[in-house]
């Protein structure tokens, strides 16, 4: 992570040497004095536009991945993920609501705000519509999600239509993107990502006792409903967290903790923090890829996401198929 | 130490427990039988009040509606008839899940809470297992990791369905032995269904009979093992060969045998 980390300050427009870029931040540090950092233009390129960029990157990657870690657990499925839930195109909308309103320039009170409470009522209506049993009823909770995203997609395009002064900022806000305004967005979703990840890394114990079923756990001493209700409001926070400040940037959230999941078993102990590191390691790369690869345009990021993540979520399903 | 009075459950208009009593004082081994279907571990389920029952369940003389759910998993610990393995998880973590009851919610595991799961694996010989993932174990390594993830919880009362069901004659022995072993290390008091009425009566100290959500005996197993009463009450063919000290069984020989009707 420290390495891509590294890297993604380092590319760009503007090359500045890795080596370089880790002298200045170590220097950066109190006490320690590097020699061989960057020149004060450059250094200022780092600070006001590589840092929180890639800053941004890791937050969000890891809120999308250790929140998809955390919807799966809770719901015992797989294929639970912020964007099959249709916990993003309800935050979506609630953020597209808020921009049409005018309310885009309320720091950390506004968009995050309404994409929460889009998010959570778009879960809450999927899980009220698809919870045929907590323990099967895949396909239906999925449809389900299927269904309530395309809703929320459809009115968020009326929105947008009977608002076409915002539609350009709302529309390259869409397709997910890393935003470039400086550390502002940074400290948008700093406290929504404490808190939730915070929450879910501190309890992820009780997500293995939820994975025995609601009979067993009770057996255990939880109250699975209240659990339930717990997670899912972190997990939600989250996401509408990251979508408000980056758009729909799909597939990290299921992409990454099954990866984890492959490589070092199913306790949560160890799927919710390796899956938060590898996914901010994951967007920031992406992120690097998405800015490099047709340059000096830069290809919206959510788009890179889903180039790499749809075939790896269809080998996801033939697999789980069998 | 845990007593069920006059316990009812009813689902769908359909009767699955009816006034149901008994009192089992600390340390003694209840076996509960009774053919498929009889609510046997319809009686397990609703003994931690995992049911809408009428009736009331007492651990420790406290009624069970009265104690907080943390609470009351610290004091009775159940293995269920078909536990539920999370993929790819591994034995220590699975056993570990045991000590939830023992934590709040904010809690981690502790050094104490690690070290009680090394000590049972150590106790059920299980430790080259630890790291192991639970789906490569075989059925009766799995019940013992199942009856380990009990044993961490430190409980008074061990509630156990069927806990041999799915082993060959040796590893029932061996399972069996261990429960009542561990039973001697402690005061642990234990009920547990079993489909083998000659190693109900073997290992338990009494046994309770259901039929169709009732009581039809409760005794030693000497009174319970009646030829006449398990005839009827599980439409079988069977001998029984009472309890002989001597020859070395302790309780009475159930076996089924091939009906005359069939031989003729
Ligand atoms: N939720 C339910 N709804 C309807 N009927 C139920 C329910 N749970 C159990 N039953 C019925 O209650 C009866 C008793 O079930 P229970 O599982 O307690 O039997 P058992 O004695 O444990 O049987 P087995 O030896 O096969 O395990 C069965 O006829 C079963 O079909
Ligand atoms: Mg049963």
């Amino acid at each position: 992570m420290v390495v891509i980390a590294v890297l993604g300050c380092a590319l760009g427009p503007v090359p500045l040497s890795p080596v370089r870029v880790l002298a200045t931040l170590i220097d950066l540090l109190p006490f320690v004095t590097m020699d061989d950092t960057l020149s004060p233009s450059q250094t200022a390129i780092l600070l006001k536009l590589r840092l929180p960029r890639v800053a941004l990157g890791l937050l969000v990657g890891g809120l999308l991945a250790g929140c998809g870690a955390t919807y799966q657990g809770v719901f015992r499925n797989p294929l639970a993920d912020p964007y099959l839930l249709g916990a993003a195109s309800g935050a979506g909308l609630g953020a597209v609501t808020a921009i049409t309103i005018g309310l885009a320039g309320d720091g950390i009170w506004g968009v995050p705000l309404f994409a929460f409470v889009g998010a959570l009522a778009a879960v809450a209506l999927t899980y009220g519509l698809g919870a045929t049993g907590v323990n099967g009823g895949t396909t239906s909770l999925i449809l389900a999600g299927v269904a309530v995203s395309a809703f929320a997609s459809a009115v968020q395009t009326f929105l947008m239509q009977s608002n076409t002064e915002q539609l350009k900022e709302v529309y390259s806000w869409l397709l997910g993107r890393l935003a470039t305004s400086g550390w502002r967005d940074v400290l948008v979703v700093l406290p929504y990502a404490l808190l939730s990840l915070g929450f879910v890394v501190i309890n992820r114990r009780i997500l293995d006792v939820m994975a025995l079923g609601d009979e067993e756990a009770t057996m255990l001493g939880l109250r699975p409903n209240r659990a339930r209700i717990l997670f899912v409001l972190a997990a939600t926070l989250g996401t509408a967290a990251a979508v408000s400040v980056s758009g729909l940037i799909g597939f990290v959230g299921i992409v990454v903790p099954h990866l984890v999941r492959l490589v070092f078993g199913s306790s949560h102990r160890v799927i919710i923090p390796l899956s938060i590191i590898v996914g901010a390691a994951l967007l920031v790369g992406t992120d690097i890829v998405a800015r490099m690869a047709l340059a000096p345009a830069e290809i919206p990021i959510g788009v890179v996401t889903a180039f790499l993540g749809a075939p790896f979520f269809l080998l996801l399903l033939r697999s789980a198929r069998r | 130490m845990i007593s069920a009075y006059g316990l009812g459950v009813r689902i769908a208009g359909k009767v699955l427990l009816d006034q149901v009593s008994f009192e089992v004082p600390a340390g003694q081994w209840m076996g509960i039988v009774g053919p498929n279907g009889a609510g046997k571990s319809t009686l397990l389920r609703t003994l931690v009040g995992l049911t809408r029952h009428t009736g009331a369940v007492a651990v420790a003389d406290r009624n069970i509606r009265t104690v907080p759910a943390k609470e009351l998993a610290r004091m009775v610990a159940v293995v269920v008839q078909q536990p539920v393995i999370p993929e790819g998880i591994a034995v220590g973590d699975y056993v570990l899940l045991g000590r939830s009851a023992h934590l709040g919610l904010l809690q981690r595991e502790t050094r104490h809470d690690r070290a009680r799961v090394t000590a049972v694996l150590a106790q059920l010989e299980l430790t080259e297992f630890a790291e192991r993932r639970m789906r490569t174990l075989s059925g009766g390594e799995l019940q013992r990791v199942f009856l380990a993830r009990a044993l961490v919880a430190d409980p008074a009362v061990l509630l156990l369905d069927e806990p041999t069901t799915a082993l060959d004659i040796g590893h029932q022995q061996e399972v069996l032995g261990l429960i009542d072993r561990i039973r001697g290390t402690r005061e642990l008091t234990i009920l547990s269904t079993m489909h083998d009425l000659t190693m109900a009566g073997e290992y338990a100290d009494r046994i309770l009979l259901l039929h169709n959500g009732r009581v039809l005996r409760d005794g030693s197993p000497a009174e319970v093992l009646e030829p006449g009463l398990l005839a009827g009450t599980y439409g079988a063919t069977l001998e029984v060969i009472p309890a002989d000290p001597v020859r070395g069984f302790g309780g009475p020989v159930v076996v089924p045998v091939r009906s005359r009707a069939d031989l003729s």
